[in-house]
C-alpha cells in the first residue's frame, strides 16, 4: 500500500476517534483534546485538563475511551493519555501527526 | 495457562484480595497489583458462566464481533489487528456499569509493575476501593450481562 494513502487513511481514522470522542467527553474544565498516532499503530486520546486532575476525571475518560476501543474494535487501538499544558504545546509544536480539536473557546 | 474452574477462579480472586489487604495496610503500592488480579479472577469466572455466550442473538447484540471463544479471554487487551477481545474491553462491553473501574484497575497495575509506581490521581486505598466495588458486583450477581444491560455506570462520586 502506498505510504501516503496509507498515511492519509490513518490520519482519517484518527479524524473520526477524535470527533466521537469529543461528543462523549464533557467540555467542563478541559482545555484541549486531540489523537495522537503512535508508529505502533496504537491512538492515544489525549486529554489536557485545565485542572488537577481526579479519579473521577479518569473514570470518566476512561470510559470514553473503553467506548471508542469497542466502537472502532479492529480499526484502532486507543489508549488514554493525559498532558500538562506545557507537554501540550511541546506536542502541538512538533511534528507529529494527529487530529487536533482544541476546545479552549467550546 | 488461566484457570477454568470457577470456583477455584473464586478462591484465587480471595487469596489476591486478603493479600491486598495486607499490603494496603502497609501503605505497599502493589496492594493495586493484588486488587486488580482479584477482579481479574472474577472477570474470568463471570465470562465462564455468562450465559450471554450461549445465545448468539444476544451475544451479538453486545457486540458483532463478540464469539463464544471469547469467554475464555485470558490477556488484558489485544493489539489492533488482532481477533477477539482482551478482557478489558470484555468487561466494557458485557458489563459496562463497571467497566471503568476495571481499566482503572488495570492501568494502575500496568504502573506499577512496569512504570514509576502508582501515578497522581491515583493512590492505593482509591484502587482498593474500585476494587472492592467490583468485587461486590460480582457477589450480588450483577457480573451477568442479561443484568448488567440494565444497570447504569457507577457514580464516580461514590468512589
Amino acid at each position: 500500500m502506498d505510504n501516503n494513502y496509507r498515511r492519509s487513511s490513518e490520519e482519517a481514522l484518527a479524524e473520526s476517534i477524535g470527533l466521537n470522542a469529543l461528543r462523549e467527553i464533557d467540555k467542563d474544565g478541559l482545555y484541549a483534546l486531540s489523537v495522537r498516532l503512535l508508529d505502533d499503530g496504537v491512538c492515544e486520546l489525549i486529554v489536557v485538563p485545565d485542572a488537577p486532575v481526579t479519579l473521577k476525571n479518569v473514570l470518566d475518560w476512561e470510559h470514553v475511551v473503553g467506548e471508542m476501543r469497542l466502537l472502532f474494535h479492529g480499526e484502532a487501538d486507543i489508549q488514554l493519555r493525559v498532558m500538562d499544558h506545557h507537554e501540550f504545546h511541546r506536542f502541538e509544536q512538533s511534528n507529529e501527526p494527529s487530529y487536533n480539536a482544541n476546545l479552549a473557546d467550546a | 495457562m488461566a484457570l477454568k474452574d470457577i470456583q477455584l477462579l473464586k478462591k484465587r480472586a480471595n487469596d489476591h484480595w486478603q493479600a491486598a489487604l495486607v499490603l494496603a495496610s502497609a501503605q505497599n503500592e502493589w496492594a493495586a497489583v493484588a486488587a486488580f488480579y482479584s477482579c481479574f479472577q472474577l472477570a474470568r469466572a463471570s465470562f465462564l458462566m455468562d450465559p450471554v455466550f450461549d445465545n448468539f442473538a444476544e451475544m451479538k447484540l453486545a457486540h458483532q464481533h463478540l464469539t463464544p471463544d471469547d469467554r475464555y479471554a485470558d490477556k488484558h487487551q489485544v493489539r489492533k489487528g488482532s481477533h477477539g477481545f482482551g478482557m478489558v474491553d470484555l468487561v466494557q462491553i458485557l458489563y459496562k456499569h463497571v467497566g471503568k473501574n476495571y481499566r482503572v484497575l488495570h492501568q494502575g497495575s500496568v504502573q506499577v509493575r512496569y512504570e514509576n509506581g502508582l501515578r497522581p490521581p491515583y493512590n492505593i486505598q482509591d484502587l482498593m476501593d474500585l476494587s472492592q466495588e467490583f468485587q461486590d458486583e460480582f457477589h450480588a450477581g450483577h457480573l451477568i450481562h442479561s443484568r448488567a444491560k440494565e444497570l447504569l455506570p457507577t457514580d464516580p462520586e461514590d468512589v
